[in-house]
């Protein structure tokens, strides 16, 4: 009977183990495989490029930037519409539009507003705040930001789903005692809210954490060849410059840190929110 | 006769009968790297008259020159070559020899119209045989605001001199650079430093000659005249940058042309451009044909390429783009908004120069952009960065990666 | 406190609402609103000349077609391989469950690009590179966990007593399946369907490692856009995003009967 019952799972396990482990296994072998026995010698070629250490350094700080920002925003979006009683399914359906566009959507449509000539330049210049039109993609550190900030309009209406379904979830009883005890609405937010909304926050940021280390269409679209991520770099090398074997390597470091990254959040935050 | 035998015998013979729809449905897959503009002259008044000539579907895929040797080598590894025909950058034109993947052409397939242009001609003769055969050249001209130009009472800069005075009149005024550079790296940007090395009397070739390096030092003083647009900039995009005004002086390939009209900018004028230190230098670009090897359908291909370089379709490609063409007598009927461009263009083609076909282009490009963007972009002293690219361009040169 | 909180929500509501409009606009502006220092916010003008040039050039049509029927096949592949994996875990004990369903998404961790290259070059040798089966296999592979965890969690809803109900009312093992199991789980199902469906929709690192010359419709748009045509990309952005809300739009009270938020009591 068991036997017959975990049948079930043959197809998508066949499924992906072919087209997931086995091409992960590929790419390792690829990264590996020089003309004379397994080296390190593609690792040491592209570290040593000066364009490479630039990618982990933009991936690193887009993903930070962007998860910090999403997080704040979503959880100041879900507060704000927890607290609205009017209108409320209207303004939700509003800010969880950004979710439906896909990517490349949302891609073009920052080109437009980040754009020397774009429209957030020209509402800045309407309103006074600038002088000079400000190029949002050239500085490396603006460009950023700028990218953090695209991504996360897209994607925050995801972490205001998840905040929102965890919000939602916690029994208002408990504000009421906090309230009776005479805590201010602060104490309430850090003493009830916070620490109940952990496994929501956990979950948002993983599922995020992991998205945003593979970013690829914004940061390419926006920006191009001047602010490498590392998805970026890798398919460059392949299709640019013809070698697989450096495309291969820098996909798995992009592995290594994705891993490294998650491993160290679950290690910090505590095993027990791996529950679901 | 039974009726289904007889049914049968019937197939079999109007089977026989038939044209053999192998031919007819043959689909030719051609691929070139254009512009949108020119993509729609060449799928709706080009390509339709040939398919119906030849009976069959000409499929024309866009394909940058940079990833074409890449994808020609996959199809070899996988044994299957789909593409027919290419059109490719006559700087990217070695790798693909060397490389084994352009069939050689025997004189009665080479054979082409005495019309064409011997220097364009030549372009395809690699290692003493024949590869490629001239499709179009190309050659960049300079665009300008004409409106802001004349508003400061200012000139198309005709010296590098003259350049800086113009960028900085307006930097002066506005605060913000508008002279465009093609700063985006690869292709774009290389093209246009081998035109200023040369037009500096320098080898582009060598990082340490001393033209060269003048070349380098004059962007760099170039570098804070310049429209911060200039980093992403590409053939694409140069013209968005004129059109948007974001910049008022640029170089390009004459497609702009053509798009701008059609923007409604009648401000943008055009001429030949300026010249260097040592003289006016204009590289001489544009796409040949090949056909890779093992191509499905050679002959086919043959005749499209015949029929690409004859004078009704060289007429059509100068009269709706503009486009300079490899036959000393197709003039054709020019629209009068295309005619200063044309000029402008006949003028460059007179300072025209070959870039030298190297094997290690791509390598090349990959040193020289680095070059640029740190001179340009990270505001790295020239004696800084040249030295050590100098000594990588120089291993490149004799054999390495 | 209140007026600071409504003034939060109008702004986040233009800021999320407000960059669609803008696309919408320019693929409706004439060209001098965009091709200019100075853009406008609000339309002068109208034209349907860019969409009218999108189609004429025949260009979309075929993106258009791949896109849908890619999309259509990993939506339905995803429930036929995810639907007999959901309902046996649904019956397995929670530990095995979560441990599995973990595993599912490790694979998701994985970035394309270190999956992309060697699946191109087998399916270049394999001939379905370009083609829209080979592009369907590689979405299935993002795919599958979240449908997985979708249907999982909408078979676990329905109780073992109505299944033994019906088996005592004479129903036969894939009746019971069919009449009752299925139709009790539709909503998971036509959620689990959108989700792969809108996945593969607007896939891009995929699609651009296995296609040649034949685009998708996010490739088509990326084209454009790196063609510097703002007109062109607008116009086909604004066509590739429609469906997306067309199909959300009428599947969505199946969407509300999901209770996702189930999973954190």
């Amino acid at each position: 009977m068991k036997r017959r019952s975990l049948l079930g799972l043959a197809p998508i396990t066949l499924y992906l183990g072919a087209l997931t482990l086995v091409p992960l296994l590929s790419t390792l072998w690829l990264s590996l495989a020089g003309p004379g026995g397994l080296t390190l010698e593609y690792y040491r070629e592209i570290v040593g490029r000066y364009q490479f250490g630039e990618a982990v350094g933009n991936t690193l700080g887009i993903t930070a930037l962007g998860l910090s920002l999403e997080l704040v925003l979503g959880l100041a979006a879900a507060l704000a519409l927890a607290g609205t009683r009017r209108g409320r399914a209207a303004a939700q359906i509003c800010l969880l539009i950004p979710l439906g566009v896909p990517t490349i959507v949302a891609a073009a449509v920052m080109r437009s507003v980040f754009s020397t000539v774009g429209y957030l330049n020209e509402i800045l210049l309407r309103l006074g705040l600038i002088r000079l039109p400000v190029d949002w993609v050239g500085e490396r550190a603006l460009a950023i930001a700028t990218v953090a900030l695209a991504d996360a309009w897209k994607v925050t209406p995801l972490m205001l789903l998840i905040l929102l379904a965890g919000l939602e979830a916690i029994p208002g009883e408990l504000y009421e005692a906090a309230r009776t005890d005479g805590a201010s609405r602060w104490r309430q937010f850090r003493a009830v809210t916070l620490p109940l909304l952990k496994p929501a926050l956990t979950m948002a940021l993983i599922v995020r954490g992991v998205d945003a280390f593979r970013i690829f269409a914004l940061p390419l679209a926006l920006v191009g060849r001047d602010l490498p991520v590392l998805s970026t770099y890798a398919y460059l090398e392949y299709i640019e410059y013809g070698s697989p074997h450096t495309s291969a390597a820098s996909s798995v470091i992009l592995l290594l840190m994705i891993l490294l990254a998650v491993g160290s959040y679950l290690r910090l935050a505590g095993p027990e929110e791996v529950l679901r | 006769m039974r009726p289904g035998l007889r049914g049968a015998i019937l197939t079999v013979l109007v089977g026989l009968a038939a044209p053999d729809p192998a031919a007819q449905a043959a689909t030719l897959i051609l691929t070139m790297r254009l512009a949108d503009a020119e993509w729609q002259v060449i799928r709706q008044d080009v390509l339709p008259p040939f398919e119906q000539e030849c009976g069959c579907r000409v499929r024309a895929i866009d394909v940058p020159p940079e990833s074409l040797t890449q994808r020609l080598k996959a199809m070899r590894a996988a044994g299957r070559m789909e593409i027919d025909l290419f059109a490719q950058d006559n700087m990217r034109l070695q790798e693909l020899v060397d490389a084994g993947l352009v069939q050689t052409l025997s004189p009665a397939e080479a054979k082409m119209d005495p019309a064409i242009l011997p220097a364009l001609a030549a372009e395809g003769v690699l290692d003493g045989r024949r590869y490629f055969l001239p499709f179009r050249p190309n050659v960049q001209i300079t665009y300008f605001n004409a409106k802001k130009f004349d508003a400061d009472g200012l000139a198309p800069p005709r010296t590098w001199d003259a350049l800086l005075a113009v960028g900085r009149t307006f930097k002066a005024k506005e605060g913000i650079g508008r002279v465009l550079f093609q700063g985006v790296g690869g292709a774009p940007t290389v093209t246009q430093l081998y035109e200023w090395i040369a037009s500096a009397g320098g080898d582009p070739f060598d990082f340490a000659d001393p033209g060269t390096v003048a070349t380098f030092r004059f962007l760099h003083t170039l570098a804070p005249l310049l429209s911060p647009d200039s980093r992403r900039a590409k053939w694409d995009t140069t013209n968005d940058a004129l059109a948007q005004e974001s910049a008022y002086i640029a170089q390009n390939w004459p497609f702009g042309v053509r798009l701008l009209h059609d923007y409604g900018k009648t401000g943008i004028r055009t001429y030949s451009g300026w010249a260097g230190p040592a003289r006016e230098a204009h590289v001489i670009g544009g796409d040949v044909l090949g056909i890779p090897v093992g191509a499905p359908h050679k002959d086919l291909a043959l005749r499209l390429i015949g029929y690409l370089q004859s004078r009704a379709v060289q007429e059509v490609l100068a009269a709706r783009l503009g486009w300079p063409t490899i036959r000393a007598n197709a003039t054709g009927a020019v629209a009068a908004w295309l005619k200063p461009s044309v000029e402008a263009v006949q003028e460059a083609m007179r300072h025209g120069i070959f870039r030298k076909n190297v094997p290690y282009w791509a390598g090349y490009e990959r040193i020289a952009s680095e070059a640029v963007e740190r001179i340009l972009w990270r505001a790295q002293g020239v004696s800084e960065v040249l030295p050590p690219l100098a000594a990588r361009l120089d291993a490149l040169r004799r054999g390495g990666r | 406190m209140r007026a600071l909180r409504l003034a939060f929500l109008a702004l986040a509501i233009a800021w999320a609402v407000g960059p669609l409009y803008l696309l919408v606009k320019v693929s409706l502006a004439p060209t001098g609103e965009v091709m200019t220092a100075h853009p406008t916010l609000l339309p002068h003008g109208l034209t349907l000349a860019h969409w009218r040039r999108l189609f004429a050039a025949g260009q979309v049509s075929a993106p258009l077609v791949k896109s849908l029927l890619t999309a259509s096949l990993v939506s339905l592949a995803a429930l036929a391989l995810a639907a007999p994996a959901a309902y046996t875990l649904a019956r397995l004990p929670a530990r095995w469950r979560y441990a599995v369903l973990l595993g599912l998404f490790a694979c998701r961790m994985l970035p394309e690009v270190s999956l992309a290259l060697p699946i191109a070059v087998v399916f270049l040798r394999w001939g379905l590179l370009d083609t829209i089966p080979g592009l369907a296999l590689s979405h299935l592979t993002l795919v599958l966990p979240v449908a997985a965890w979708v249907l999982t969690t909408s078979f676990l809803t329905i109780p073992h007593e109505i299944e033994e109900a019906a088996a005592l009312d004479g129903c036969s093992a894939w009746q019971t399946l069919w009449r009752v199991t299925l139709r009790l789980a539709l909503p998971g199902l036509v959620v689990a369907g959108l989700l792969a469906w809108l996945f593969s929709w607007e896939e891009f690192v995929l699609a651009t490692y296995l296609t040649l010359g034949s685009k998708t419709m996010p490739l088509q748009v990326y084209y454009y856009l790196y063609q510097g045509n703002w007109f062109l990309t607008a116009a086909c952005a604004v066509l590739m995003t429609g469906p997306v809300f067309i199909l959300t739009g009428l599947l969505q009270r199946h969407l509300r009967a999901v209770d996702l938020a189930g999973s954190f009591r």
